[in-house]
């Protein structure tokens, strides 16, 4: 007989769909910047790591979307909230460093995307640990 | 908005992890609305209604 999921496993599942799911994307990651690099010198497979990239990102997003879903309204709200300071760190501090990039004003450090996903993850994660303290 | 919540769970001999698994949500969850800090949706009353026999007004009192 199939019995109703409960709360807490669907929520477990949900975590383990989005952990390998995103376990997965950081390997293609991987594999698409080093690949040209260390492993192959044909252009053809660099563009298929990049697909591979963005499939596998396109599974790591619905993963991110059903993880939301599954959550209850509280846990939703929390990453709501999260997810709008997230926002609007990343636009306001992004712009406000490409400005001063774009002036050479930034002590000789070379602004790179990869910074603005630190600063994403971040301040995403430090969002959520406040909501997480804030309604313990 | 104030409840009734830890009384019922308490007369019905329920921890809150008891209850949050009854409505479907995390125990943190149920913790919050206990002490105030989170108001439930009203799908979310219904169920805590449904569960404890009681209208919801039984259970939440509006403040102004």
């Amino acid at each position: 007989m199939k019995t109703t999921e409960s709360f807490k496993e669907l929520q477990h599942k949900s975590i383990k769909r989005l952990a390998l799911w995103t376990m997965i994307w950081v390997f293609s990651t991987a594999l698409a910047t080093f690949g040209p690099e260390f492993i192959w010198e044909n252009s053809l497979f660099t563009y298929a790591g990049v697909g591979l990239f963005l499939i596998t990102g396109a599974a790591m997003i619905w993963a991110n979307r059903k993880y939301l879903m599954d959550q209850d309204e509280l846990q939703r709200r929390m990453h709501l909230e999260a997810m709008s300071i997230t926002l609007g760190v990343a636009v306001v501090l992004g712009l406000g460093l490409s400005i001063l990039d774009q002036q050479d004003l930034l002590f000789g450090f070379d602004l790179d995307f990869a910074f603005i996903t630190i600063i994403i993850s971040v301040s995403y994660m430090l969002s959520l640990l406040i909501n997480l303290r804030r309604f313990k | 908005m104030k409840n009734s919540i830890k009384e019922l769970r308490a007369r019905h001999q329920l921890t809150q992890e008891d209850l949050a698994h009854k409505v479907g949500v995390s125990r943190q969850t149920i913790n919050a609305i206990e002490k105030g800090k989170f108001d439930p949706s009203l799908p979310l009353a219904f169920k805590l209604a449904h569960l404890f026999h009681t209208p919801i007004e039984g259970i939440f009192t509006f403040e102004d």
